[in-house]
């Protein structure tokens, strides 16, 4: 059996080489969440949209987005609170309001947008006339006033990025050391936010055209603030990235499957690109893409955290 | 009962910390273990970690005092030495937990120093993550997240850290922070006389979260110690990360009414 040459307890980076900070104790869920609020946002911000602007030719559009948003919220609560060290205590979030705090001021982003989302998914649906649906809740639902869409959608911008700068207020080096993770996933949620209404509206056999450009340039995008992103890095912070445990889920996952493939499926002729088949497969790449940079960016910030050498090489 | 009403602050005292002097260090671990005593933390275990004598490793939820080993015996350069110092909560001037904790739980006491509310914590582990020193953690026993106190309950009753009690070297000084720190100078002066270049004072820097109230004499680079030369939190990327984000959605959000409008048109 061959051992590994260790370097001697002097050599190594820090205390004997350990770990100089401590990762967050976070269960993986709240890779999930980041991924669902994201959608959820950015699909709220597409149904205001297609309300306000999209004419007759909008209203499917509107409908799906305001199903998905609230579809995608549904499961939020639970995977918030699952990842607490004390789950009995959620509340405690909501008894300061502290904007310098990330998560309390994305706390009551959270309050409010799902509230508004919710409200949105019922109010489609009771103005539905195929839905079956109680008659109280249609009656209730149709009651949900359309003005709420403005504020929603102002929360819902505000809701689909601040997680990114909620990572980057920390001081694990692989999502601080630059202010770029809540762009990034900006950029990420609306790509993936559209990407699911567009697989909504392929699947009820309805016209999506219109949300293909604002996706693609999302993902453009994301292609220039993922490398902003990675050069104000430095080769030792981004390390967990492009070479270490998370190498496989961010090249193949991220950059791979999320961002080369929906791009290259953009530049085909319109009508190879409109098959059904197609418009899934890309709206399928781009939100594989969305989630794999969260399940990437959060995971190696673990391993950033541990690495003392990246703690210590400012 | 008036569910808003809101507790007075308690009126300011001199503001406090510790000063823990390396080179008076033996390694006793007094310091550990008298501070588990007074606060009823679980022990640690007696394992080892196959890297040193020291067989704590870090500081934790339920370890607040950590009393590092650097056995430098394998130096090309220099005498041989053995070096301990006690690690600790550093209780920032800008404290990266209290910054990010979303509930209020950890706030600045009247001694200036830095305290986890355990009532209020609901275990969400931000401030784990936040802590530029790695020292805060959750317990696996009770899920919450707990550093060093300070004592905050013998400072109550003007008693020392149980830490600086149980030290029998003098290695841990407890008093008034501006004091602590000229105390440190003149000690890092009188060791550079006693001919060990390399003995510094850690902590006073702005470069390190603004400042932090446990100070530390050292012998060596504060990195072989896992202190890093330049500490700040995430606070500075709140601004340039929030503009950011809505610049991108913003930008966003209007190609797509442009693109959903010309959709309607056509």
């Amino acid at each position: 059996m061959t051992t590994t040459r260790e370097r001697a307890p002097a050599e190594r980076a820090g205390y004997a080489g350990l770990p100089v900070l401590n990762p967050p104790p976070w269960h993986h869920l709240i890779i999930w969440y980041f991924f669902l609020g994201g959608i959820s946002g950015c699909a709220y911000v597409i149904a205001a949209l297609a309300r306000w602007f999209g004419g007759a030719r909008g209203r499917p559009v509107a409908r799906a987005g305001h199903l998905v948003s609230a579809a995608a919220i549904a499961p939020a609560p639970a995977l918030l609170i699952l990842d607490l060290g004390r789950p009995g205590r959620f509340h405690h979030m909501l008894r300061v309001f502290k904007p310098l705090s990330p998560m309390n001021l994305g706390s009551w982003a959270f309050a409010a947008f799902s509230a508004a989302s919710a409200l949105g998914g019922v109010r489609t649906l009771a103005h539905s006339a195929t839905v079956p649906l109680p008659a109280l809740l249609r009656r209730a639902g149709r009651l949900v006033p359309e003005l709420l869409t403005l504020p929603g959608a102002l929360v819902a911008l505000f809701f689909s990025g601040y997680t990114g700068t909620l990572l980057a207020a920390t001081a694990v080096p692989l999502w601080a050391r630059t202010p770029l993770l809540g762009p990034l996933f900006m950029a990420s949620s609306a790509a993936t936010g559209g990407a699911a209404v567009r697989a909504a509206l392929a699947v009820a056999g309805e016209d999506g055209g219109a949300l293909e450009l604002p996706e693609r340039a999302a993902l453009l995008g994301e292609v220039a603030i993922a490398g902003a992103w990675l050069r104000g890095l430095g080769p030792v912070a981004r390390r967990p990235l492009l070479r270490g445990r998370e190498r496989a889920l961010f090249w193949g996952g991220y950059v791979g499957a999320g961002l080369a493939l929906p791009l290259a499926l953009s530049l085909l002729p319109g009508t190879v690109r409109h098959r059904r088949g197609l418009r899934l497969a890309g709206a399928a790449a781009t939100l594989a893409g969305g989630l794999c940079l969260r399940a990437a960016v959060v995971r190696g910030g673990e391993a950033s955290a541990l690495d003392p050498e990246a703690a210590l090489g400012e | 009962m008036n569910p808003w009403a809101r507790a007075e602050p308690r009126p300011p005292r001199a503001t406090v910390g510790f000063l823990t002097d390396s080179t008076l260090c033996i390694g006793c671990k007094a310091c550990e273990v008298a501070c588990k005593q007074w606060n009823r933390l679980p022990a640690d275990g007696t394992g080892w970690l196959g890297i040193s004598y020291d067989n704590t490793g870090h500081l934790g939820g339920d370890t607040w005092r950590h009393v590092k080993f650097l056995e430098q015996f394998d130096r090309a350069h220099g005498e041989d030495r053995w070096l301990f110092v006690s690690d600790v909560c550093k209780h920032c001037e800008d404290a990266g937990c209290m910054n990010v904790c979303p509930t209020g739980a950890i706030v600045r006491t009247e001694f200036g120093t830095v305290l986890v509310q355990d009532d209020i914590c609901n275990g969400c582990g931000y401030c784990v993550g936040a802590c530029p020193f790695g020292v805060i953690a959750r317990s696996d026993v009770d899920h919450g997240a707990h550093k060093c106190t300070l004592c905050y309950d013998r400072l109550q009753i003007d008693e020392q850290p149980a830490c600086v009690r149980a030290c029998p070297t003098g290695s841990i000084a407890f008093g008034p922070l501006d004091e602590l720190a000229e105390r440190g100078r003149a000690r890092v002066a009188e060791l550079h006389r006693r001919g060990s270049d390399g003995a510094r004072l850690w902590g006073d820097s702005d470069r390190l979260a603004n400042g932090l109230h446990a100070l530390f004499v050292l012998s060596d680079d504060p990195r072989r110690h896992g202190l890093p030369e330049s500490a700040r939190t995430g606070r500075h990327n709140l601004l340039p990360g929030y503009a950011g984000h809505l610049a991108v959605g913003l930008a966003w959000a209007a190609l797509s009414a442009l693109s959903l409008r010309r959709g309607a048109r056509r």
